[in-house]
């Protein structure tokens, strides 16, 4: 098999293709059509987006723990698994989330007007991070033919994105120092430089005896949480200790069964139940003046989303109002 | 000339330079002239669409992405119509009588379509597209070294099930 016969044979494949008149009217129409459909649902994207800023007694009903769904006002229930919007102390008062349809957008809170759309890629948007302080958004792409993810950096003020080096797997997350990026990938957790420096041996990984998700940093950015998932068994929580070297298992906090872990501004980790006897309203506040509220159904659906800020605007299914297909 | 995210996008511009090398790159990661089509016009779809224009220059490179991440739902369809894995041999007739029934070349690139998405990619760009390691990276959102890696175990796959024609 020499290179030069390989050559040879896909070149021939398609010399004789060329790109006539016919596809080029079949693609203006097609672009003419994409647009008439993306101008009508960015309408109907903004109002519903307009409809999130509601008064703070809906967030009253939740935060007592007394409402659960249907209790709160303007509370819409997302479809399960969507990836959760994400904020920034860096950059107060808005959110990061996916679209369904490729892209990922900044959104202003108060006004319900997206700022930025920062990245738009020809790949499926998995799920998004911001750095603390604002400057970055990473996003994560999903998946090649082995089921392998990458993340994706791009400036929060919009421009190209750059894969961030090294990285493997779905899920970025990055550390409270903005330093590290959390990334997972079958039963690995994976953990980079958060600016892709170091090259290969920067990567830091922990291989677990399950397939691994929704990993979460501590505030301190000393232990990551993240979960287990077996076909035959329940999926279960665990914590790793991360020292800038190694991730090890954080013996302090051993396994437990559960969803997934949240924690609290104050180092407690929550456990959300994979099967809870009731449906119930857990809370995580990944920020000092920002609140989410979690909606678990009895079979362990994670079925709602809402955010509280800390003057009482209720903020919930953001991704799926705006980037709903309308 | 259409104006996307504030920045004017000549779209019949765009296809003039670029949907013909996009089509025959189609060809090769498909085999089928009709189907290459569609994830063409789908790729200027989606470029026209996107929120964030390329930086000047980076329009083929984006425009290429997306049509090999296209080609990878045809090759999902046919794994799953043919009931096989993407690394299994060819799935006509044994390459012998192939080899017969074709000219050579013909298998060879039959040969590159039946590789795993990411190895069929990477030698459809390198050999087709005549890119280097860095710009394939940039276009497949993985890193150099990957590159380097698919190309290799292509190269010995392709090597393994063309012995044949030796």
């Amino acid at each position: 098999m020499t290179e030069d016969l390989l050559q040879r044979s896909l070149l021939a494949e398609a010399e004789d293709v060329e790109a006539g008149y016919d596809l080029h009217t079949r693609v203006r129409a097609a672009v003419a059509a994409a647009t008439t459909r993306r101008r009508r649902r960015r309408r109907a994207g903004l109002t519903a987006a307009a409809a999130l800023v509601v008064a703070g007694a809906a967030a009253a009903v939740l935060a007592d723990g007394g409402g659960g769904r249907g209790e709160a006002g303007d509370v819409q229930i997302q479809s399960p698994g969507a990836p959760a919007p994400q904020t920034s102390p860096g950059m107060p008062g808005r959110i990061a989330y996916v679209q369904r349809d490729g892209g990922l957008s900044i959104l202003d809170l108060t006004t319900g007007e997206t700022m930025v759309d920062v990245l738009d890629t020809p790949l499926e948007l998995d799920a998004v991070d911001l750095s603390p302080d604002g400057q970055w958004v990473y996003v994560s792409t999903c998946c090649d033919a082995d089921g392998i993810g990458a993340t994706w950096r791009s400036p929060a003020t919009g421009g190209s994105p750059t894969p961030v080096a090294n990285t493997i797997g779905g899920h970025p997350r990055v550390s409270p120092d903005g330093r590290w990026l959390a990334t997972v990938a079958g039963q690995h957790v994976v953990v980079v430089p958060a600016d892709g420096s170091g090259g290969e041996a920067a990567r830091i990984e922990y291989m677990a005896d399950r397939a691994v998700s929704d990993v979460a940093w501590s505030p301190d950015g000393a232990r990551l949480v993240f979960t287990l998932r077996g076909v035959e068994s329940e999926p279960s929580v665990a914590v790793l200790r991360f020292d800038g070297q190694a991730l090890v298992p954080d013996d302090a906090i051993p396994p437990q069964a559960g969803r997934f872990g949240l924690w609290g501004p104050d180092g407690t980790l929550a456990i959300i139940p994979a099967a809870p006897e009731t449906a119930s309203i857990a809370s995580v506040s990944p920020a000092p003046d920002f609140t989410w509220f979690l909606a678990v159904d009895q079979d362990g659906t994670v079925s709602a989303h809402q955010g509280v800020t800390g003057d009482g605007v209720v903020l919930d299914a953001v991704e799926d109002a705006v980037a709903a297909d309308w | 000339m259409r104006v996307f995210g504030g920045v004017t996008v000549d779209l019949d511009g765009l296809f003039r330079d670029h949907a013909t090398p996009l089509l025959r790159l189609g060809v090769v990661l498909t085999g089928d002239r009709a189907l290459a089509e569609e994830l063409v016009q789908e790729a200027f779809v989606r470029f026209s669409q996107s929120r964030s224009t390329p930086a000047p220059g980076a329009e083929r490179t984006y425009l290429r992405r997306i049509v090999v991440n296209l080609s990878h739902a045809h090759h999902r369809h046919l794994r799953v119509v043919r009931g096989r894995r993407p690394d299994a041999p060819g799935t006509a007739a044994p390459a012998e009588q192939e080899a017969i029934r074709r000219d050579g070349e013909r298998v060879v690139a039959e040969a590159v379509r039946a590789l795993p998405d990411r190895q069929r990619d990477c030698v459809a760009l390198r050999y087709y597209a005549d890119l280097g390691d860095a710009e394939i990276a940039a276009t497949l959102g993985i890193s150099a070294g990957s590159v380097k890696t698919h190309l290799h175990r292509a190269r010995a796959a392709l090597a393994q099930r063309l012995e044949v024609l030796r």
